[in-house]
């Protein structure tokens, strides 16, 4: 009985110190590779706009927000959010524009390091002519 | 004498915070056993459990607001107890749970049959001695991955991991029970620590402590014994890992939950019934930005 207290105490103990990486957040080592759309690519209204891009990182990632916004008025067109927990992932998302104007658009690809605001981030400007 | 202090002593030591490092934490659904029903007999019964837990945090994002949502936890629950000879008792769980992650107004569901779990108790000590009744069990289980568990990476896009009737992993429990009791009233203590292991796909959720104390006192009204029960439990989680393999402890993660705790029990012949409310007292949970707001546990059981 007094051994298997002992044991018990001792796993709890050991158990409780919890270890964890240490790596220092960096956005400079987040690798951000945006395949679509490629720069300066023209859509017309109705095309659907592929949105295909892989991030990676040495440790831990948090989140990624996907943004297409008018580079000149700055009116967001298109955002989404996820949470990720992984040192990789790939986004694979689609956008149709309906607008009446022609427009150079930015897309921005901002991906969460940390939850203390440590952000990586990639933007590939394209244009939509009605 | 000698087992009541090891007993004890095995209590105070898995209420200690491990002091190695700077850890701390607290989980919103833990097994434990209080008062139990007539010690004598087995059981089976039907037991509802209900917790609401609301988190606010700020956004991972720029100028965005702060994100708010609210998550109810509710198991369903078959469980029961057969002696085993004189000196054990085997404790059944079979769960369902059906939890809801309300977010703008948008609900997502996760229910289905949770993580079974199988405990054997020793009873140490049950005796009387200058009137006073002393019972004392104490063991340990284990939880088996029977409910339904995402990995983490799908269901970040459906909501928070611990909503999930299962969590993937085998863990192991540990727990003591202590009964004293004089004439028509008396106190209980347990206390039970669940030790986690890493699912499938490496995450690990963090070790968990449940312990209470109870004051209970029995009188009969015609037929019925009636029994009302007020005291105290408290809740420690350690922090989950994202990634156990990898060390990505989610420090946003665990914390503790004191909460007061009021009920009654009642039973005519074998049949019994008792309803528990569990207020917060004091709680610091998920980096404080999860917040619990009631718990409340009901069933009924018949005795055999």
């Amino acid at each position: 009985m007094k051994h298997l207290l002992i044991i018990l105490i001792l796993a709890i103990t050991v158990s409780a110190c919890q270890k964890k990486d240490t790596t220092t957040p960096d956005a400079g080592k987040v690798t951000i590779n945006i395949t679509s759309p490629v720069p300066a690519q023209v859509f017309r209204s109705g095309d659907t706009m592929h949105m295909v891009a892989t991030v990676s990182y040495p440790s831990e990632l948090h989140g990624y927000e996907l943004k297409i916004s008018d580079s000149a008025t700055g009116n967001i067109l298109y955002d989404e959010d996820e949470h990720v927990h992984n040192d990789h992932f790939e986004i694979n998302s689609t956008w149709v524009d309906t607008a009446t104007t022609a427009a150079t658009l930015k897309l921005e690809l901002t991906v969460e390091v940390d939850h203390t605001g440590t952000e990586a981030e990639k933007t590939i400007y394209f244009n939509y002519v009605p | 004498m000698k087992r009541i202090i090891l007993s004890m002593l095995l209590a105070i030591c898995i209420y200690m915070p491990a002091k190695a490092c700077d850890v701390c934490g607290c989980s919103a659904s833990n097994q434990f056993l209080g008062v139990l029903p007539g010690y004598d007999y087995n059981f089976i019964g039907l037991q509802y459990m209900s917790t609401y837990l609301s988190s606010a945090h700020p956004s991972a994002y720029e100028n965005r607001p702060y994100e708010h949502s609210r998550e109810y936890y509710n198991t369903f629950q078959v469980w029961g107890r057969y002696n085993m000879g004189k000196h054990y008792q085997l404790f059944a769980f079979v769960p369902y749970q059906y939890n809801i992650h309300r977010q703008d107004s948008a609900d997502a569901l996760h229910s289905g049959i949770g993580d079974i779990s199988v405990l054997v108790n020793r009873i140490l000590i049950n005796k009387e001695h200058k009137k006073l009744q002393h019972q004392l069990l104490a063991g340990g289980g284990i939880k088996l991955p029977t409910g339904s568990h995402t990995s983490l990476s799908q269901l970040d896009k459906q909501g928070l991991p611990n909503m999930q009737p299962g969590t993937g992993s085998v863990d192991f429990m540990v727990n003591t029970n202590y009964t004293l009791r004089r004439k028509s009233a008396g106190i209980n203590a347990d206390a039970a620590y669940t030790f986690t292991t890493t699912s499938k796909d490496s995450y690990r959720y963090g070790n968990r402590l449940n312990a209470g104390a109870m004051a209970f006192y029995s009188f009969a009204v015609k037929k019925f014994a009636i029994m009302p029960v007020l005291g105290a439990r408290y809740e420690y989680t350690l922090h989950d890992y994202d990634n156990y393999n990898r060390k990505w402890l989610n420090e946003q993660s665990g914390g503790y939950m004191l909460y007061a705790t009021a009920g009654i029990q009642a039973y005519y012949k074998r049949l019994g019934a008792r309803i528990n409310y569990q207020l917060p007292l004091a709680q610091h949970y998920s980096s404080g930005y999860v917040t619990a707001n009631y718990k409340v546990e009901s069933g009924i059981f018949l005795l055999f």
